[in-house]
Formats: structure tokens, sequence, C-alpha cells
């Protein structure tokens, strides 16, 4: 089954043209990593999916549906939008805790304000809270950082910081921890499909079921993570895979 | 002996006067500057156009002319009945500081980092959530130390309004000078001031204590 399907996305900024006609599909379960120059295009796309940008062109397909279409993308409401962002999740390259939250209160404060919106809220306040709280900190112990449940971002390294943003970005999908743990640790999973934008060539090669090397707007070459970093038949992934060798 | 204990109950008046300005100017120009801020950060180019002018007005012309046009104005354009000295200080006052402190709160606002505000979207929480759940305190921690320098600024301000016969604490000094010769209870008056200040900076540094928790 295609879980994610985009169609020639495109996507400017002034008379930039970042994203020049992008087009993949993913299948549920498959892990894929995108590869390339800087200013290539990785990070739009990513902020494309999630929203942060909008596409000029294109449409956007999850799970059978099209939750995008930029030719009608003027209708959709905030809430639509909002509701389509929780499509995916997204670990930030800068993780961009909330400093004045503790690692916890970074995972539970959007699932508390979701569950605000739950008709049942007022009445069961405690219990949601409880559960919540409960939640956090299952995700908190999954990535290793229970103890440090209490701390801020400030306090945290880089690594741990980043662990709570894996973790605040499940929160409101939590079966898939487990899932998306093996990933960062280099493992092979089965259930959750997933994008990771990465420089690390080794680690594609290991973790993902597919590559994508983007450069200049398009995809220059996708295919299986072994065939496209062994054997690139584009030149210029080539070119980007020997200057990383060295 | 009775001269300082006299010259200390009436410059006390004064202060007391001072202290109403420097009070309703403060609650009142902190919530206005924060309307001004969202006036000026708007989208809708007339109405950031309209704000950013007025700010330039506010802040490009002395507060004491301002004081002054607000109480003879309408009187000497529109042949109204002039308001009241008092009402007349406080309205200048709360102008002019909020205009000053609208462009405090615009620099905290657009300091924050676009990734904080990318975060809570992508956690889906609405406009409003992210500004008060996520925005505000970060933006008030980094605004503490110039809104503390505006504040403590305002305290002195307040001897402005004597130029319309409101009898705050210099002036009270002043009278000592002309109806009897006697220039000390001007530098006295000084005193309060400086008592007053250190309140304030007591409570500005317990303030940017309390915020010392997390770091932006």
């Amino acid at each position: 089954m295609k879980m994610l399907e985009v169609k020639n996305l495109k996507k400017s900024f002034g008379a930039v043209d970042v994203l020049r006609g992008v087009d993949f599909s993913l299948e549920k379960g498959e892990v894929l990593a995108i590869i390339g120059p800087s200013g290539g295009g990785k990070t739009t796309l990513l902020r494309c999916l999630n929203f942060l940008e909008t596409p000029d062109e294109g449409e956007i397909w999850v799970g059978g549906q099209k939750i995008f279409d930029a030719a009608e993308h003027s209708d959709l409401s905030e809430a639509e939008i909002r509701a389509n962002r929780l499509r995916f999740g997204l670990v930030f390259q800068q993780f961009n805790l909330f400093p004045q939250y503790t690692a916890k209160q970074n995972i539970t404060l959007a699932m508390q304000l979701q569950a605000k919106e739950r008709p049942d809220y007022k009445a069961d306040r405690r219990v949601i809270l409880e559960e919540i709280d409960q939640q956090a900190n299952a995700l908190l112990s999954r990535v290793g950082l229970l103890e440090k449940a209490d701390n801020y971002p400030h306090m945290l390294s880089g690594g741990q910081q980043q662990r709570v943003a894996i973790a605040r970005a499940l929160a409101l999908d939590p079966e898939l921890t487990g899932e998306v743990l093996k990933v960062i640790r280099g493992l092979k999973s089965s259930d959750s499909t997933m994008i990771v934008v990465t420089h690390e060539i080794q680690f594609a090669r290991h973790v993902a079921d597919k590559v994508m090397f983007i450069d200049e707007g398009v995809i220059a070459e996708y295919g299986p993570s072994a065939e496209v970093i062994e054997n690139p038949k584009n030149e210029r992934t080539r070119a980007f895979l020997n200057k990383f060798e060295k | 002996m009775s001269l300082f204990l006299s010259v200390t109950g009436r410059l006390l008046e004064g202060f007391g006067l001072t202290c109403w300005i420097f009070l309703i100017t403060l609650v009142c120009s902190i919530p206005l500057g924060l309307i001004i801020t969202f006036g000026s950060m708007s989208k809708f180019k007339p109405l950031r156009w309209l704000m950013r002018t007025f700010v330039w007005i506010i802040r490009g012309t002395p507060l004491l002319l301002q004081v002054i046009i607000v109480f003879y104005g309408p009187g000497l354009m529109f042949g109204m009945n002039g308001v009241g000295r008092m009402p007349a200080v406080l309205v200048a006052f709360i102008i002019n500081y909020s205009a000053y402190f609208s462009e405090i709160f615009r620099g905290g606002i657009e300091s924050i980092p676009k990734g904080q505000y990318e975060a809570g979207q992508v956690l889906g929480m609405t406009k409003r959530q992210i500004f008060f759940k996520v925005v505000l305190l970060q933006v008030v921690k980094r605004i503490v130390t110039p809104m503390g320098n505006e504040i403590i600024t305002l305290v002195k301000d307040t001897s402005l309004a004597r130029i319309i016969a409101v009898k705050e604490i210099i002036m009270v000094a002043q009278e000592y000078i002309s109806a009897k010769a006697l220039i000390w209870p001007l530098f006295y008056s000084g005193a309060f001031y400086l008592v007053f200040c250190g309140v304030l900076t007591i409570l500005l540094n317990f303030a940017e204590r309390k915020l010392s928790y997390f770091k932006v």
C-alpha cells in the first residue's frame, strides 16, 4: 500500500526555484533517506510535507487520500491544515524544544492542548491528564531519558535534546516509538514510514530502504539504498558520493 | 527641625502624585503598547503604516510638548472645554509610554526564533496557543531588562507634569525656592526618587531571577 505519494511538487522563493517538480512514493513501512548537496531542496521538501511551506504546485497523498492539492489549497481552513500536519511528525535539525518547559512538559504540552478539545475533558480531566503523564513517562523511558524528565532543555546535551524532540514528535502517535528508535539507532524497522534527511551516507546505507538524491530542486536519483549508494547511475550523485568518501 | 518635617510632609504629598502618575501610566500603557505592537506587526499594510507613523511621531517629539498639546490642544483647536490637568498628564504619558513599550515588545517578539513557531505548528497548535503557550514567556524574559530601563525612566519623567502645574514632588520643591528662597528641598526631593528606583530595581532583579530557570 502506498503510504505517501508526492506528485509534481514545486516550490519557489521569489525567483529561486527550490523544488522543480518532485515525484515519489513510499510504501508503508519504508524508510527513505534524502541526501544531496546543501541548498538542493532537501529541507524544503520536508517542510512542504509538514505544510511549513505551501507548495506552489503539486499534490500530496497520504494513505490513498489526497490531503493537499496546490490548485485547491486556498480552500483549506487553518483547522484543516492543522489536522493535515498531524499526519506527519517532524524532528527539526535544531530540535526547537520549548526552553521554558521541562523535557516532560515539552512532550505533554501538545497532548494537553488537544485533550482540551475532547468533549469529555471537563468531566474526566484528572484521568486524562494522568494518562498523558503516563504516556510522557513511557516515551521518556523509551528514549532513555526518564531521569531527565524535569530538566529544562538548556540542561540537556545535544543528543539528549534530540531524543526529547523525537519523543515530542511521537507523542501524538506513541505506538511508533519503538520503530523510530530502531531507525535512530541504525537498526532496520518494518512498520513505520519515515523520511530522514542526512549527510551520513553510511547511516542512509544501513537504515534506509530507499535513498533519494536531490540536487537543484529535482530528484536526480531514487531507488533502493544499496543500489543508489554503491552503484549510482547519475553523474552528480557519483560526484557527491565520491566527495563524501574521501 | 520642624521646617524639615513640614518640608518632608509637603514633599511626600507631591511624591504621592508622582507615584500615581507612574502607576497609572505603567498599568495602562503596557496593554495599549501590546495592541500597538500587534498593529505595527500586522500583515495589513495600512494599519502597519499607521502604527509605525504614530510611533515615529510620539517618539520623535518631546513628552513635555505632548503634555502641553493634550492639555491646551482641545481648547485651542476645537474650542472645547479643556481636560483636567491630571487627566491630560495621564493621557499624554500613557500614549507616550505605550509607543516606547510597543517597540520593546516588537523587538522581543521578533527575536523569538522562527523554529519555535514551527515546532508549535507541527504539533498541531493554533496560532493563539503558540503565542500564549510558547512565545509569550520567552518574550517576557527577553524584555525584562529593557523594560526595566524604561520603567525607571518613567519614574523621573513624571516630573514633566509640572509644566501644566500638576503638583508633583519637583514642583512642590521648586515652590520653596520662589516662596522661601530655600533650595535644599529640591535636592532633598532627589532622595525620594532614589529610594523609589531602588525598590523598583530590587523588584526587577527579582523578576529576572524568577525567569532564570530557563535560557532563551
